[in-house]
């Protein structure tokens, strides 16, 4: 047996996958709070303020508010919180340790978005729970709830993987992701007939706007299968385009 | 048998003129441990990380067992191993998860994983602290805990960068015994090291570099004889006479303290014959026979320190 043989075989995608998410899940376990109470108190925060300023809303508009603050709960972690952790792999060299390992760089990437994503389902709830109450709607929360939130997740997960990538360091990746994040929340909450056409046009380029109308699709009922089969193929295909771009991203070398 | 590390002609340029390598070419044999020795700057740490893919050369080319490899190869992720300077992405786990996730992600199953690593961790002698979290632990014991990571699954190729900075010579030592017992099972290292007098104890084969380049290259005997280098004598309790006597008999390097340190270089039997003359005799506390050194070719190569402390009696 020659030595290069008695390397092990690289493991399975499936095995990889899940050494990845355990192993970010043990690096969570000391601060998962943190992680819950940022992504709970700012939609939860917007739903309260938001209820405050108007009063009373039409149903439509209670929804939206809902299902954007939703998104924007997924955001803060996909985007904001995943932007600025990849920067500081990046940064400090600590992506190296995963790069000389037979893992694909997405599939580290989408680890450490399904452990920030198990921590923004608490203030998910909160937000559901709260928008129910102070709007009095009736929401239909369903499984398919579920793999909505993983697929605009990831799909906000490649926003927030790209920045990380591509900023020089890890406040500059949190400073862009803000503002990222800030675009996600206006997009989401604002109807888009109360927007100029132009920024409304914009805005189905962005895979926020559609993971906005896929969760009012699930909660508010009433949406067509065309329409469900567009926002999570928009999804989908957003997913798919950004994680090539992390892929290219996490290779890159010096 | 085919090298299991061909380099050829390795340049590597920054951007803005700096030539981190400059037109390397040296094999790593299988089953060695090939020794990279040099100041800071001096480009080992560019030279390890074009080796392992996190670095793309300029011009030349990296062969490992034989196939060039490019960026990122699925060959190199899969045989090599590589120690960087700092393992910051197992800070949050203990050292026990650390090394078995290494080794599930090297192709382990969990079961052999965990079994494995808590035989590693024993051999170390770190298998108390198994359950510990790395990011609470002092600087040398991260160091043990990356190292046992890198070591996990056992792959054919390690490369390791510091591996004993920061540890007591005692965890040093069962450091250097566990690398020659890898060497023994067929494993090559490849070991960037500023411990030049440790280094000697393993190593098979070293290269110093400086700016860039390769400085030197062989086995430490071969360095030393090609270098010329000269036996001296340590003399302590330096009188006068004995102070005079080792004037006629060398290069006087040293006086300080008490001590006069003579290369003697081929002359050591006139030398000592010389020194046993009893009107020199009975002014010496003690005397030392000092061969060259892995260190000596280091120093005679990167220029000597001032008042240099040597003590390295054989």
């Amino acid at each position: 047996m020659t030595a290069q043989s008695s390397a092990q075989p690289a493991p399975p995608a499936l095995q990889s996958s899940w050494v990845l998410l355990r192993m970010q899940m043990t690096r969570l376990r000391r601060n998962w709070r943190q992680y819950v109470v940022v992504s709970s108190a700012m939609p939860t925060g917007i739903v309260l303020l938001l209820h405050a300023m108007s009063g009373p809303v039409s149903r439509a508009m209670a929804l939206q508010v809902i299902t954007g603050n939703l998104v924007l709960s997924v955001a803060i972690t996909s985007i904001a919180m995943l932007a600025q952790q990849v920067a500081w792999m990046k940064a400090t060299r600590t992506f190296d340790y995963f790069r000389t390992l037979p893992v694909a760089g997405p599939a580290v990437v989408l680890s450490i978005l399904v452990a920030y994503l198990c921590f923004a389902i608490p203030g998910m709830a909160v937000v559901l729970a709260v928008g129910r109450a102070l709007y009095g709607v009736g929401l239909q929360v369903g499984w398919t709830l579920l793999p909505a939130v993983l697929l605009t997740g990831v799909a906000l997960s490649g926003i927030g993987a790209a920045i990380g990538l591509m900023s020089r360091n890890d406040q500059l990746a949190g400073l862009i992701g803000n503002l990222v994040m800030m675009v996600v929340l206006f997009l989401g909450i604002i109807p888009a007939e109360r927007v100029p056409a132009a920024v409304d046009a914009v805005s189905w380029l962005v895979p926020s706007t559609y993971a906005v109308h896929l969760l009012l699709a699930l909660l508010g009922g009433g949406a067509s299968a065309a329409e469900w089969l567009r926002d999570a193929g928009a999804l989908a295909l957003s997913s798919v385009l950004l994680f090539w771009l992390v892929d290219r991203l996490s290779y890159r070398v010096d | 048998m085919v090298a299991a590390y061909s380099v050829h002609r390795l340049t590597k340029r920054y951007p803005g003129g700096v030539t981190a390598s400059d037109n390397l070419s040296f094999d790593v044999q299988q089953g060695e441990i090939f020794g990279i020795l040099g100041p800071n700057g001096a480009g080992k740490s560019t030279l390890v990380r074009q080796m392992v893919g996190l670095t793309r050369p300029s011009s030349g080319g990296i062969r490992l067992f034989g196939k060039q490899i490019r960026p990122h190869d699925a060959l190199v992720r899969r045989s090599v191993s590589f120690l960087a300077q700092s393992p910051l992405a197992l800070l949050d786990l203990t050292v026990k998860e650390a090394v078995a996730y290494t080794g599930m992600l090297r192709g382990l199953s969990p079961q052999q994983a965990e079994r494995s690593a808590q035989a590693l961790l024993d051999e170390l002698g770190i298998g108390d602290r198994a359950r510990r979290v790395i990011g609470r632990m002092s600087g040398g014991e991260h160091r043990l805990a990356g190292l046992a990571a890198a070591l996990a699954a056992d792959p054919p190729v390690l490369i390791l960068d510091e591996p004993t900075n920061e540890l007591d010579p005692v965890i040093r030592s069962r450091v250097w015994n566990l690398l020659e017992r890898r060497r023994r099972a067929g494993s090559t290292i490849v070991l960037v090291t500023h411990n030049v007098l440790e280094a000697e104890r393993v190593v098979d084969r070293v290269a110093i570099m400086a700016r860039g380049r390769i400085a030197a290259i062989g086995t430490p005997e071969a360095l030393k004889r090609q270098l010329r280098l000269q036996v001296s004598l340590e003399l302590t309790g330096a009188t006068a006479a004995v102070l005079g006597v080792a004037r006629e008999l060398g290069d006087v390097r040293d006086a300080a303290s008490g001590k006069v340190r003579v290369r003697v270089g081929g002359n050591l039997g006139a030398a000592l014959q010389r020194l046993a003359d009893p009107a020199v005799f009975s002014g010496l506390e003690s005397l030392r026979v000092l061969h060259p050194s892995l260190e000596d070719v280091y120093l005679s190569i990167h220029g000597q320190p001032e008042e240099a402390g040597d003590d390295r009696a054989v």
